[in-house]
């Protein structure tokens, strides 16, 4: 395990630039390995850099991007738990869709892609009549419900008001006892309050 | 053997505390924790999680504070990152530890963010002059602000990154020497490396430095389409405890976290796997916390 001939060196900070956006862009890490000095270039690399980068082994970086994707999605699935259970790999498949066009950043990024992704989620139930077909009418309330309890999660959200056509409770009640949920509609009140920072989480529906 | 080098002073690592057997913190498994409190040495946690904390969040922590030993954990300061380490990152990071009173704190040698991209994920270094440097850069800025002592994990790669100028094990030696950091073996990662790279454990072991190797990592994870990854979902397997025998064997480890995140068994299980380890650290006569170990941490 000795140390081999040293190589020509790169700038890792432009280096890095690039593999962050290859590691999470389909597309672009697409046309990298189609055109690496193309895209190389695009990032402001030398001739040097883009060839160093070249070497990089196509189905390795795929499978990495896979990984971090596939990670991603976990944590977004334990946040809208109940909806995913409900909608499995269609939830999957567009969250990959989703994850293309999306990056967050910070302490919690989780929360923000969840959030994000409910309500891309939600817009593609309205839009696309074929998927809403295909799922409870009330799919489109519990994402609404389960991003609101995400959100009144932050620290900083004192109050939080939300309005439902369906009874969002008694649904993920039956979800988590896997029993039917009830389908008609019953207008719900959910209510979630922090006075302070230093007061927990108080809940209430009505 | 491990490399010894006789000229250099006994490191401040050698004098940290036995801790033993612990968990990585998570919540499913939480009332569980305190059923079998006696089966816990002590307890790692995600640092990210107590960052801006809820009242939820920030009384979970001082209720774990006020039974066990923790160490912060922490996943996304990027110390990698060639554009440098987000100082309000640092300050907040410095805060938990500071709230926490650890022994010593962790996180791992790799980037996770460059040009606005946060990458969600422990990305690997090239591992060459230039990304020791960087590291070490970074980690002398955050040591300004945390004073307690780092420790530095290993972490798995699907590839080594073009510009590498060196094997892992000697970049890691030169890194922790050059840090003044320790390391944080993950016996996992390692395992996994070996096997997807196909190199032999044991010549990586005899590269680091004795007195740097501090705590470990072990888990199990699942093979996909040919390649192991570390999906932290499975009991250690066979050829992780092996290993972890000849680390045992080999280093004056102070403690030992069993790292399951995913899949989560019986809470037994749990427990069954850290009386493996203890009983591995035991014929080596590693670790046995102490009484005052306890009181000096919680």
């Amino acid at each position: 395990m000795n140390a081999t001939t040293p190589q020509p060196q790169a700038d890792l900070s432009k280096v890095q630039t690039l593999l962050a956006r290859l590691y999470t862009q389909t597309a672009l890490r697409q046309r990298f390995f189609e055109d690496p000095e193309l895209v190389g270039k695009e990032f402001g690399l030398s001739a040097q850099e883009i060839q160093l980068l070249s070497t990089l082994p196509p189905a390795q970086t795929h499978f990495f991007s896979h990984s971090l994707i596939h990670k991603r999605q976990g944590q977004v699935q334990k946040l809208l738990a109940y909806s995913y259970g409900v909608m499995g790999s269609t939830f999957q498949k567009l969250f990959h869709q989703f994850a293309e066009e999306t990056n967050f950043k910070g302490i919690r990024k989780h929360q923000e892609d969840a959030l994000a992704f409910a309500s891309y989620l939600q817009q593609s139930l309205k839009q696309d009549t074929a998927l809403a077909a295909r799922f409870p009418a009330w799919l489109g309330d519990l994402l609404a419900y389960e991003a609101a309890c995400i959100e009144a999660n932050q620290p900083s959200c004192r109050l939080l008001v939300r309005w439902f056509r369906y009874p969002v409770r008694d649904i993920a009640r039956a979800l988590f006892k896997e029993q039917p949920p009830p389908e008609t509609t019953r207008m719900t009140l959910a209510v979630w309050l922090r006075p302070t920072s230093s007061h927990k989480l108080t809940h209430r529906l009505f | 053997m491990a490399v010894v080098d006789k000229h250099q002073p006994p490191s401040r690592f050698s004098s940290l505390p036995v801790l033993g057997v612990g968990l990585g913190y998570r919540a499913p498994f939480r009332s569980d924790l305190f059923l079998h409190q006696e089966k816990v040495d002590f307890l790692e946690i995600t640092a990210e999680h107590y960052l801006k904390a809820t009242a939820e969040k920030r009384h979970e922590l001082a209720l774990l504070k006020e039974h066990f030993t923790l160490i912060p954990h922490a996943l996304n300061l990027s110390l990698g990152s060639a554009e440098g380490v987000d100082q309000q990152y640092i300050d907040t990071l410095a805060a938990l530890i500071e709230e926490v009173n650890p022994p010593w704190w962790s996180e791992h040698i790799c980037f996770t963010r460059a040009g606005g991209v946060d990458i969600g994920h422990l990305s690997p270094l090239p591992f060459s002059q230039q990304a020791l440097d960087i590291l070490c850069r970074n980690i002398e800025k955050v040591q300004k602000t945390i004073k307690r002592p780092l420790i530095l994990e290993n972490i798995t790669y699907a590839m080594p990154i073009p510009g590498g100028e060196l094997d892992e094990a000697h970049f890691l030696r030169q890194l922790l020497q050059a840090s003044d950091c320790g390391l944080l073996l993950d016996v996992t990662n390692l395992h996994t490396n070996a096997t997807n790279h196909e190199y032999n454990p044991i010549d990586f072991l005899e590269a680091l430095p004795k007195d740097r190797v501090v705590q470990l990592h072990f888990v199990g994870g699942i093979w996909q389409h040919g390649v192991l990854l570390d999906t932290h979902s499975q009991p250690t397997p066979p050829e992780v405890w092996d290993l972890m025998d000849e680390v045992l064997r080999r280093f004056p480890i102070k403690g030992a976290i069993l790292e399951r995140d995913e899949d989560i068994p019986a809470f037994s299980e749990l427990t069954e796997e850290l009386a493996r380890a203890r009983a591995i650290g035991d014929t080596y006569g590693r670790w046995r916390p102490t009484p005052e170990t306890r009181e000096a941490f919680i």
